[in-house]
């Protein structure tokens, strides 16, 4: 398995980030925010600054990771609405951005959560807008996949807090649904979480086959409260499924990267210190 | 304890929900939809008609069940917005009506829901949008219990699985925050399983702040984004229904405990769902 971080993760200052990763023993630069910008709204020399540091310090790009189509309302969004057009461009822009850096991969979001997707017996109805939303989301979501498809490029959806795909289970069903080989799940078995998702072996076993990039990090989550709490490696609710997810992923000849999601920072403290508190338990774990 | 049930988990012909409730015994209507309509949305004659039944079936109103603020996006929505404005003037629509039909509680939702509102230790700047949602609940939630207040009605928010408030701890922390003593908790515990929290638990924290209980039963996979409506007893609520009764007797409970009939049975329509739960939630809550 190939070993990497978010940059932003380590700091905001990209140069100081690959420095520390070179440090560290990580490869695989995932892309989402640098010297406080977004990929995919960085200027062009600001990109080519970055590809010069790439080069500099012998990193690869693992995923371009910009926050496409988060959040956008599934039931009133339309493919030709100006929002929707606007982050299908900047999906097009995310895929330029992943030739120019080299990378396999980009990611995606997966539109707003609809809480409650299929309901049965009087449920459809009452709880869960007559079962329409998911149809809905295969219309959105097409699109996404045949432009990848088009440019050959794997898209990955992440499995996220508050995002129409949020568990294992989902995200499985969405390729199956959408039928392209060109789809993978960017897994975040902590975010799941939230979603009372069992990373392993349930979730695992869903989605093992589908892979195309796993989010490590570590969370306390308390839903009926609605709080999360960040705390490093082992420490959280991600702690019981580590060693396991790790093992199967070895014996599973997973060839994909792993990145490390630092997003812990210590009370007083900054995320630099939250990465420094983790990245030794993150590569013990996965390397 | 006074037992009522939402007159469309029986029947939207309204004469029919009548009949079925007086035969079963049920004294307390929940009015949402009547006639395939919506509360507050009916003619000033057809709230005369549903008056006129409830007089005639001797059936008192437990309170105005119009979906103020449902689903509406928390963060893109602001006081003075026309939808807002549409918001606030049906709840005030609502509390005519209760006045109207001699309630003094009436019902709000909470918005849209939001799986992380409170992150910490980092999680406030990736997973929970710099923890600015709350406020702005607070903020959007304020001006609808200010108008509850100087109208001296009860303002109940409903526990949803799709709603901001989609737990009673939430819903606590929502009362303690706004400070204002009409705002009270239409407890669904049912719905409340769906952010996995456990009913006895939680009713210690809430039980002075109960206005209304929904009582239906239900099984829920989160990680498949699925409901299964089921018969009372069949579900996950069943296991606690007893401890709930006894907990609101023991508490002298005043208010209203309304059987949420959704069920609607293969083949069948509602009021074949209310006939499979009504004698065991009579059994237990009377």
């Amino acid at each position: 398995m190939k070993l990497g971080t978010m940059t932003d993760g380590v700091s905001e200052d990209f140069g100081q980030a690959l420095s520390i990763m070179q440090q560290d023993g990580l490869t695989q630069a995932e892309l989402q925010f640098l010297w406080g910008t977004e990929i995919g709204n960085l200027t062009d020399e600001q990109n080519e600054r970055a590809k010069q540091l790439l080069d500099q310090y012998g990193m690869e790009v693992s995923v371009i990771s910009k926050h496409n189509f988060m959040a956008l309302p599934v039931m009133t969004t339309e493919v030709d609405s100006d929002i929707y057009q606007k982050h299908f461009n900047n999906l097009k822009n995310c895929i330029k951005l992943a030739k120019y850096f080299g990378a396999k991969m980009v990611r995606t979001m997966t539109f707003g959560k609809e809480i409650n997707i299929w309901g049965y017996n009087g449920a459809d109805r009452w709880m869960a807008g007559n079962n329409q939303a998911w149809n809905k989301f295969l219309c959105l979501f097409e699109k996404l996949v045949e432009m990848a498809e088009l440019n050959d490029i794997t898209l990955v959806m992440e499995t996220g807090t508050n995002a129409m795909i949020s568990s294992g289970f989902l995200a499985r069903r969405l390729i199956e649904d959408l039928g392209t080989n060109h789809l993978k799940v960017l897994w975040d078995p902590a975010n799941t979480l939230c979603c009372a998702d069992i990373p392993w072996p349930i979730a695992y076993n869903e989605i093992k086959d589908l892979i195309g990039h796993v989010h490590i990090k570590d969370i306390k989550v308390n839903i009926p409260h609605a709080t999360v709490h960040a705390c490093p490696l082992g420490q959280g609710d991600m702690a019981p499924y580590f060693e396991k997810i790790a093992a199967s992923l070895k014996k599973d000849g997973y060839t994909g990267s792993i990145s490390l999601e630092s997003i812990y920072r210590p009370d007083g403290g900054t995320y630099m210190d939250g990465y420094r508190a983790q990245v030794d338990t993150f590569i013990k774990l996965f390397s | 304890m006074k037992l009522g049930a939402i007159t469309n988990g029986i029947s939207q012909d309204f004469e029919r929900a009548m009949q079925v409730m007086q035969r079963d015994g049920i004294g307390y209507a929940e009015l949402q939809f009547i006639w395939e309509k919506e509360i507050c949305h009916h003619t000033e004659e057809e709230n005369k008609e549903i008056k006129r039944l409830l007089d005639k079936y001797g059936i008192k109103v437990a309170c105005i069940m119009k979906h103020v603020f449902n689903g509406m996006p928390l963060m893109d929505t602001e006081i003075g917005d026309t939808t807002y404005n549409e918001q606030i003037n049906l709840l005030r629509k609502s509390i005519q009506l209760a006045r109207f039909f001699d309630t003094n509680i009436t019902r709000t939702m909470t918005f849209a829901k939001q799986n992380v509102v409170f992150g910490a230790g980092g999680a406030e700047k990736y997973l929970s949008g710099g923890n600015k949602a709350w406020i702005k609940l607070l903020k959007l939630m304020e001006p609808a219990c200010l108008i509850a207040e100087d109208e001296k009605i009860d303002l109940m928010m409903e526990t949803g699985t799709g709603a901001f408030i989609h737990s009673a701890s939430l819903a606590k922390k929502l009362i303690d925050d706004l400070g204002s003593p009409r705002l009270k908790i239409l407890w669904d515990p049912a719905n409340c399983l769906y952010s996995q929290e456990h009913p006895m638990r939680t009713y210690e924290v809430i039980r002075e702040h109960i206005a209304d209980v929904h009582i239906k039963d239900i099984r829920v996979n989160k990680p498949m984004a699925s409901i299964v409506y089921c018969p009372l007893g069949h579900g996950e609520m069943g296991q606690f229904i007893d401890d709930l009764a006894l907990a609101l007797r023991q508490d002298k409970y005043a208010g209203v405990v309304t059987f949420e009939n959704q069920v609607i049975p293969s083949g069948g329509e509602e009021e074949d769902g209310w006939n499979q739960s009504v004698a065991l939630f009579k059994e237990v809550f009377e």
